[in-house]
């Protein structure tokens, strides 16, 4: 932070800290041999002091003890932890306050991580998840590096010279590269981590997108950005340059928490009827308020030169490990509520109108009749053993790219030639536009889908090949994007109806038997028609 | 959904009016400051410094202070949470975020008077647009804290105003958005339902496709693609 502010007060000058002249006569006894001394005159002497301050001397000189500090370094002592805001120096200031805080923040960090590995579980959000596992042992892993330097640097300077420093911790923030480049990962994944937790606060999927792109491009500038400056440090020499920059980036970082900790606290007030529906969900509730809060108040508190001032950077970590991981276990929680709300309700879960709109169904339909009209065509002109490869991969296209209101895809139908029909460069740059922009809402729509959509994959089976299979059908009925259900249907069973029953059965048996010696793509199309899709968008 | 597009032109209004005061501060003029603190008065465009003889002495208009500024009393120049004075050219988000809020009102204004607040795309663009509005409100109120602390004066602390009321303004155009949204799809029902409701399975249409030649389509199931058993509402006619 001392790249953009200026060190505490140093009116005060310690002539400890200076070589003082401590006049002739005194009688020194030299180190390697005993019995002997050397008479000096003019001596000068200077105490231990690091940043012109006095350092904490941690050698024990008793009232009894013969020897006893120089009156004037004890005197500069004092004066100094008079001082309220100087690491080092003031009792909050202390080396054992910082030890203690940094220590905290190891522990709180470690707790967490454990709960994120163990007790967290989501299999809907699997990606996000992953995500959020890696960065909080990265996390832990930092701390752990970064204590370890620490208590290290601090073993040395006591068994060498018999001092404590505070400063010396303070270097290792900036100095330190592994810390700053892993503390940066961390808290990169830490930051998409909580784009995905506000993409799981909303339902509607242009939201989600929406949410995405914005959070994708604010967490990658605000990244890019906040890189540039310590790596500037250490490449150049010209540190002034970047100095506008630090702080900068620092607000951009407190913006985009704010809003964070606004948008999940306003998605918490709409859920008050939530709050207390469950065991410790008030409590939680609670603890998540104040932890995406987090952020905002240590810059609060860092501005106004707390305490915590100096030691941004740990708070920083365990403030993004807190404020996701308990927040994902409060939604967890939540979402488990809201389940059992929806499956009480007749109307299950809500359907909002843009999955209705711009005739989605009708289109679907379309697509898949269309799908159906180009296989049969070609496998009537075509080799049926070579049409079986081929039409798998042009299926999956003509369902993906057909749109029914494609007035070029609707005019070229099937049994017409078209001969150097070139359309003009507006309609060919409006149709490359178009298709770009489906490439990008698709792709957006695979990784929201991904890792923090609803994981539509009841199947449990190992089989990769025909794991591959479903996959395959299920994109080619467009089930792979967002908001698509598949939900198994329980048949009611009439006595009147059994005689029927017994009939079908024979006739399930007979088909089953086809299947078997049919290619693999009846047998992946088969295995869906024991369930009806509801398809929407 | 007409109140709610009054509110936030008004709400946009006042942030506006908010957001003005601190561009009028000293030097611009001489009554209002951002902050003070040890007789110095700290204003977006440059800082004053009271004189014995009660007057102001101003530095040029610019925006961010210079180091090498000094006082009447030969002081150099100190800001009241001891950050480096060259910080103090973050106060270029000031201007920029008027320039935000001006246009989100323009846009609201527009969304107001003018059929194109029924359009869902024109409300998708301005509930956009108001999301760097209110970050580049927030950011005010940060860099004015980072500078001065609690030494702010009122027309600093106004951007905290001028924050929440962008945050509620943000909130309302994705509600309206929302609500356009659904009044597009309400009339898009409402129009069908005038229409007689035709209905059409996929197997109707494959039918009617193939013509006569039914038993071709019922003879091959083993291609696996048997049509969904799905209905739609359409205008296909």
């Amino acid at each position: 932070m001392d790249l953009w502010r200026h060190g505490p007060n140093r009116l005060n000058t310690y002539s400890s800290c200076h070589s003082m002249k401590l006049g002739s006569g005194a009688l020194i006894q030299l180190p390697f041999y005993e019995n002997s001394a050397v008479y000096a005159n003019d001596i000068t002497f200077r105490s231990f002091c690091c940043e012109r301050v006095p350092v904490y001397v941690s050698t024990v000189l008793r009232s009894s003890s013969p020897y006893r500090y120089l009156d004037q370094v004890i005197r500069d002592w004092e004066t100094f932890i008079q001082i309220s805001d100087y690491v080092g120096g003031s009792a909050e200031y202390a080396i054992y306050a910082v030890i203690l805080s940094i220590t905290s923040n190891f522990v709180i960090t470690i707790f967490l991580t454990v709960i994120c590995c163990i007790n967290i579980s989501g299999r809907a959000y699997k990606r996000i998840l992953q995500l959020l596992r890696i960065a909080s042992l990265l996390a832990s892993l930092n701390l752990a590096i970064f204590i370890t330097k620490v208590l290290r640097r601090l073993e040395r300077d006591h068994n060498m010279y018999g001092i404590v420093r505070a400063h010396s911790i303070m270097h290792i923030f900036q100095d330190d590269m592994s810390f700053v480049v892993l503390d940066f990962l961390a808290t990169l994944m830490f930051q998409f981590c909580q784009v995905g937790i506000v993409i799981r606060l909303f339902q509607r999927a242009q939201e989600k997108r929406i949410i995405f792109f914005i959070g994708v491009v604010l967490t990658v500038t605000a990244n890019i950005l906040w890189v540039i400056p310590p790596f500037a440090n250490h490449a150049t020499k010209h540190k002034s340059d970047w100095q506008i920059l630090r702080p900068f980036v620092y607000l951009f970082r407190i913006a985009i928490a704010t809003s964070y900790a606004s948008i999940v606290i306003y998605h918490i007030w709409q859920k008050k009827k939530l709050w207390f529906k469950f065991n410790q969900m008030g409590l939680l509730t609670l603890l998540t308020i104040l932890v995406v809060l987090l952020l905002p108040g240590f810059f609060l508190a860092d501005v106004s030169n707390l305490w915590i001032s100096e030691l941004g950077e740990v708070f920083n970590t365990t403030c993004y490990v807190t404020s996701t991981v308990i927040t994902w276990e409060w939604l967890d929680r939540l979402n488990v509520l809201e389940r059992k709300e929806e499956a009480q309700s007749i109307l299950g879960r809500p359907i909002f109108e843009e999955e209705q709109q711009d005739y989605r169904f009708a289109k679907y339909a379309l697509r898949v009749q269309n799908a159906l009209t180009r296989r049969e065509s070609r496998e009537t002109s075509m080799d049926r053993n070579d049409a079986s490869n081929s039409s798998e991969i042009c299926d999956l296209q003509t369902i993906s790219r057909y749109d029914p209101e494609d007035q070029i895809s609707e005019v070229r139908s099937i049994d017409q030639m078209h001969f150097n029909d070139k359309g003009s460069y507006k309609d060919y740059a409006l149709k490359k536009l178009s298709y770009t922009r489906d490439k990008i809402l698709y792709l957006t729509d695979q990784i929201v889908q991904k890792s923090v959509g609803h994981n539509n994959n009841s199947s449990s089976s190992k089989n990769k090949k025909t794991k591959q299979r479903k996959a395959m059908v299920r994109k080619r009925l467009g089930l792979d994007r967002p908001g698509i259900y598949i939900y198994s249907t329980k048949e009611v069973v009439f006595n009147s109806d059994e005689d029927e029953d017994e009939d079908e059965d024979v006739r399930e048996n007979e088909d089953e038997g086809n299947n078997q010696n049919s290619n693999d793509n009846t047998a992946a199309i088969t295995t869906d028609h024991t369930d009806h899709f509801q398809g929407t968008r | 959904m007409v109140c709610m597009i009054h509110i936030v032109v008004f709400l946009l209004a006042i942030t506006t009016v908010f957001e003005i005061f601190p561009l009028i501060t000293v030097p611009v003029t001489k009554r209002l400051s951002l902050s003070s603190f040890r007789n110095h008065y700290y204003g977006l465009f440059g800082w004053c410094v009271r004189g014995k003889n009660k007057e102001l002495m101003c530095t040029k208009k610019k925006i961010g202070y210079d180091s090498t500024d000094v006082d009447s009393s030969g002081h150099v120049l100190t800001l009241p949470s001891n950050s480096k004075v060259v910080v103090s050219n973050l106060l270029i988000v000031h201007p920029i975020s008027l320039a935000f809020t001006l246009t989100l009102l323009i846009l609201a204004v527009t969304i107001m008077v003018t059929p194109l607040g029924d359009s869902p795309e024109m409300l998708l663009f301005t509930a956009l647009f108001s999301l760097p509005t209110f970050m580049l409100c927030l950011l005010c109120f940060l860099v004015d804290i980072l500078l001065f602390i609690s030494k702010l004066d009122w027309p600093g602390w106004l951007m905290l105003a001028a924050t929440i009321s962008v945050a509620l303004c943000c909130s309302m155009l994705w509600v309206m958005r929302r609500v356009v949204s659904v009044r597009k799809y309400e009339s898009q029902q409402s129009i069908a339902h005038v229409r007689p409701v035709e209905q059409y399975s996929i197997s109707d249409v494959y039918l009617s496709k193939q013509g006569s030649d039914s038993s071709e389509y019922e003879s091959t199931p083993t291609d696996g693609l048997t049509a969904p058993e799905i209905t739609y509402r359409g205008f296909i006619e």
